[in-house]
């Protein structure tokens, strides 16, 4: 039994020329699936000798790159950012929710960003360590998925959650360019760290990545440590950094003033730029022009920014800066043809240009698609499910985050370890999670107690009672398979399964008759009403009352316990003859603890019990052989005794009567 | 990841792997600061022992170092202040050694010590005097065995078969036992008479855990399945002194305050780990430290005081639920560690503050 699905390839084969005739294949578990040749037979073959041929099963598994070391921590901690979520929502009032939404959104971000620094640092150590391995490969890719998923959830952040429609989004998008593209920082600080900084070659290079992303402080450094920053050319452009203004939702600007203040201000930058105030200096010249919004130095410099979003960013930056929403799709169009045409974009760009069209159904698709990630999209579906039913719009989601949510929660069934997390997950999947939820419980493989009572809890705690009761019979059963009497029958007891707690009875009753002692007596001491639950039981359990009674010298009670278990018909007709043998103390002791009545129901018994015994032997109570043939010795002592006992009984009676 | 909640510290590492068991190492004295633990988990395809280290200041423990342990690892539990046997899903029980550089080294192991009629049964719990180790599991026997002996120095069998969840030594030659029936059975592990004693807890519950009061042998706590705390006094085992609900589900593990025992720690499968403070049970002039100090004279347990048994005893659970059950916690001055199904090892800083 091989299960080798490492290679994230869509399909493999299974190596062996007998599954090649046909074969067959059947759920062995949530996600697991059991291979195995299978050809269909007809009548009129003979029997093949190549039939004969040992066949071999294959278990198929499911793979995820969640199941390694590193991205596991994010299974086990978005699942408490989830439920802390579905809580949050149902309790806090709407005003409240966006920033709820938020908060939950950027933990799992941070989550995101907290796996990805660790693979970083291992990957740097294995680079240390100079081992090249597949798993340097594999940790490799998964940084790579980590961080473009980081980067889809920001910008989905931005668009969907934080936002409300027909906003001015671009302070956002350039914060999410700022922790996205942080390369220019690091130009900056290689230039300033060298002896002379205007000399680095990447000095100037550092200065448009800067401005770019309207890092103006950062370009004014910068500057200032040039060796001519006292020239007059070098002081008009830091006063036009200085003065370009931002515009922030909450500074205190309305959108109005801030656009007559930034024509404004670009206006003076395009006058000092023609007045000729930097021709002396070309670097600055295409500095200025680049605050003066020109497309076509922006579009020279698209080498300093490595992708469409970026160089759309920016462009707006200086073209645009108060961007409706509903306007970015068209510039997200400009920025890919003026990066490299359409027909060259890749799967991450459809999806952030589907994000930037606030298209959320075609993000969730494409993330499906390409990511091959159910953690992500059903996180990102609940999110969205979630903003959106915040502002009362007509909620089509609902169906397609529970489907997404069901797909993950089968993944982590489908995992040895993370079925736990998986039925975390179906708690909020509706119907259909809770019937997905019993089904897994069921066929969780049970391999020692404190798994079932982990099953038992989990079940108990969402009131599938029939799932409760099926791992308590399992349990039983393969206690009994051990022949551990006693624990089988507690969880007989437990599972509420009265023909099984007959069996075990049974079962103990023949090992009392065989070996003179009680498994578990204490149990069945205790059993108090989980006796009723079958006859045998409450045979056994009322018989073992009888000996308390009779080694605690109570041998009044004894005896009308003893009689009643035998005129009651509880007890199976195979120990009658042991009952039988119990009352002969109690019929030859001195005083008369049987009475007369009693002493009738018990010669009746022998009697049946003789009859049935000169039958055929098949249908004779009595187990064996040996324990027919001493009873066949007692059966003369018991008549004599039961003769007396009467007399007796008789005469007491007689004379209390008197 | 480390939040401050007042002058309680909680940090919450993930560690990719479900924690069945964690133990502190002795310090080298009463005194010294607890810095490492070893964990061990379970239901994983590769399972493993991992020795931490905790630094002093709010910092998640650092792993030194690992060792792979073919079963899930049911219990730890420490012979000598250097060796640590563990119980293995598989009915083994082995010894380790901690050498220098916080490297594990497998001393000893018995395989299947514990077996039913179909093959090996899990060891469920170990306990240690410093001498001997104990061992239950599932197949309802007792075993006791000596380091450095391959045989085994005592199996005492259960009839039945009921597992056995929890031991403890309660004095150096007296071991309680706890089962799936909520028996409590006390062997005298020199003698072979049967048992000297077996309490009954109410209703049969399981008894899933037992923990013994540090310094008064006959008290003896055990966490039940249905999440119910019981104490016992041995002295008079036929009724438990008392018995109070905390837990929503079965109680995973339970320990008493090795230093200041009138607080006591639980963890369940309800996610919740939960601080049971009886000192408000004592008398107030007293410091708590000293009530531990007093072993001699008439002064008797704050466990076994009347508020204790009307079950009025401040519980507060110390960490955020988790959604998971929490399976093991252990306590060691003022830091407590717990180890969860969630793949999460908690460290809880100040915890009696």
């Amino acid at each position: 039994m091989e299960g080798d699905s490492k290679h994230s390839a869509k399909t493999w084969s299974i190596p062996d020329p007998t599954l090649a005739s046909g074969m067959c294949g059947t759920y062995s578990g949530i996600n697991t699936l059991m291979v195995f040749p299978n050809r269909p037979v007809h009548h009129n073959d003979e029997p093949h000798t190549s039939m004969l041929t040992t066949a071999k099963l294959y278990q198929i598994e499911s793979f995820s790159w969640l199941w390694g070391r590193h991205m596991r921590k994010l299974v086990n901690e978005a699942v408490g950012t989830f439920i802390g979520l579905q809580k949050a929502v149902v309790d806090v009032e709407t005003d409240n929710c966006k920033l709820i939404l938020v908060k939950k959104s950027r933990e799992y971000r941070s989550m995101i960003q907290a796996c990805y620094s660790e693979i970083s640092e291992q990957l740097q150590s294995m680079k240390e360590k100079g081992q090249t391995s597949d798993e340097e490969k594999e940790l490799i890719e998964c940084s790579g998925l980590l961080s473009k998923m980081e980067l889809i959830l920001s910008l989905f952040e931005i668009v969907f959650i934080e936002t409300k429609p027909g906003s001015i989004v671009l302070s956002h998008l350039i914060s999410w360019i700022h922790q996205h593209f942080p390369e220019c920082l690091d130009r900056k600080r290689e230039a300033m760290e060298s002896e002379h900084p205007h000399q680095h070659p990447v000095y100037w290079e550092a200065v448009y990545g800067l401005v770019l992303q309207g890092r103006t402080e950062d370009v004014r450094q910068m500057l200032a440590s040039h060796p001519n920053a006292g020239t007059d050319a070098f002081l008009s452009i830091d006063e036009l950094l200085r003065k370009m203004p931002v515009y922030q939702v909450y500074a205190g600007v309305s959108e109005p003033e801030f656009t007559v203040r930034w024509y404004h201000w670009q206006s003076e930058c395009e006058r000092r730029l023609q007045e000729g105030h930097f021709t002396a200096y070309h670097h600055l010249t295409i500095l200025c022009q680049i605050l003066c919004g020109d497309q076509s130095t922006i579009t020279s410099l698209r080498d300093l920014m490595d992708t469409w979003y970026h160089f759309m960013v920016s462009t707006l930056l200086f073209t645009n800066p108060t961007i409706k929403f509903f306007r970015l799709h068209a510039a997200a169009q400009d920025a890919i043809s003026a990066m490299r045409g359409e027909d060259m974009t890749t799967s991450l760009d459809h999806v952030l240009l589907a994000a930037m069209e606030a298209d959320a159904l075609q993000v969730i698709k494409k993330c499906q698609h390409v990511l091959d990630n159910n953690w992500f999209t059903a996180h990102i579906t609940d999110l969205l499910y979630h903003t959106l039913s915040l502002r009362n719009e007509q909620n089509s989601l609902a169906k397609l985050r529970e489907s997404l949510l069901l797909d993950y929660a089968s993944d982590l069934l489908g995992h040895s370890s993370h079925w736990q997390v998986g039925i975390l997950y179906l708690d909020h999947c509706g119907p259909s999670g809770i019937a997905m939820a019993q089904l897994a419980l069921h066929k969780i493989t049970l391999t020692d107690d404190s798994r079932a009572r982990k099953v038992i809890h989990m079940a108990s705690d969402r009131n599938f009672d029939a799932v409760v009761d099926s791992v308590c019979k399992v349990m039983g059963r393969r206690a009994l398979s051990q022949n551990r009497l006693g624990a089988a029958i507690w969880w007989g007891v437990r599972s509420r399964d009265s023909s099984f707690t007959s069996h075990v009875a049974h079962q103990i009753l023949h090992k009392y008759i065989a070996e003179g002692r009680f498994e578990s007596a204490p149990l069945l001491d205790q059993l108090g009403p989980a006796m009723l639950l079958s006859d045998t039981l409450t045979f056994l359990g009322k018989y073992r009352e009888f000996h308390t009674m009779y080694q605690d010298g109570n041998f009044k009670n004894a005896a009308s316990l003893l009689v009643s278990l035998i005129s009651s018909k509880l007890a199976p007709e195979y120990f009658w003859p042991i009952l039988l043998l119990d009352a002969l103390p109690l019929l030859n002791s001195e005083e008369p603890f049987i009475s007369s009545e009693e002493t009738y129901e018990l010669m009746y018994c022998m009697h049946n019990l003789s009859q049935s015994s000169s039958k055929s032997t098949k249908q004779s109570p009595m187990e064996t052989e040996a324990a027919k043939v001493s009873f066949l010795e007692k059966e003369k002592e018991i008549r004599l005794s039961l003769s007396n006992n009467l007399a007796r009984a008789l005469m007491h009676e007689g004379t209390v009567e008197d | 990841m480390s939040t401050m909640a007042g002058a309680t510290s909680l940090c919450q590492k993930y560690v990719s792997r479900k924690i069945k068991t964690i133990r502190w190492k002795p310090g080298l004295s009463d005194y010294g600061r607890a810095e490492t633990f070893v964990s061990g988990s379970w239901d994983e395809m590769e399972n493993v022992l991992e020795v931490w280290h905790v630094p002093e200041a709010d910092d998640d423990p650092s792993a030194i170092h690992e060792v792979k342990h073919s079963d899930n690892v049911n219990d730890i539990q420490y012979v000598t202040r250097d060796s640590f046997a563990t119980g293995g899903g598989a009915g083994g029980v082995r010894l380790f050694q901690h050498s220098s550089g916080g490297h594990l080294e497998e001393k000893f192991s018995w395989s299947k010590v514990h077996h039913f009629l179909g093959g090996a049964s899990p060891c469920t719990a170990l306990a240690s005097n410093g001498d001997q180790i104990a061992s239950v599991g599932e197949d309802g026997r007792l075993v006791i065995l000596n380091p450095g002996h391959k045989q085994v120095s005592r199996n005492i069998e259960n009839v039945g078969g009921c597992s056995l969840y929890a031991v403890i030594y309660v004095r150096a030659s007296e071991v309680l036992t706890g089962n799936m029936q909520g028996h409590l059975k006390l062997w005298d592990i020199r003698s072979n008479q049967p048992a000297k004693a077996t309490l009954i807890s109410p209703d049969q519950i399981a008894v899933c855990t037992l923990a013994g009061h540090p310094t008064q042998q006959h008290l003896v706590a055990a966490g039940g399945e249905d999440g119910a705390l019981t104490l016992w006094d041995m002295r008079s085992a036929y009724q438990p002194i008392t018995v109070i609900a905390a837990h929503s589900g079965p109680i995973t593990e339970v320990r008493f305050h090795p230093s200041s025992p009138e607080h006591l720690l639980t963890c369940g499968l309800d996610g919740q780990i939960l601080h049971w403070d009886a000192s408000a049970a004592g008398r107030p002039s007293q410091l708590p430290f000293k009530n531990t100090k007093q072993q001699s004279g008439p002064s008797i347990s704050v466990w076994l005081s009347s508020e204790v048994a009307q079950g009025s005893i401040d519980t507060t659970c110390i960490i955020p639920v988790s959604h998971l059950p929490v399976n093991t916690l252990d306590v060691e001055g003022s830091v407590l560690i717990a180890g969860s199904d969630n793949e999460a090892i908690y460290t809880i800083r100040n915890v009696m503050l």
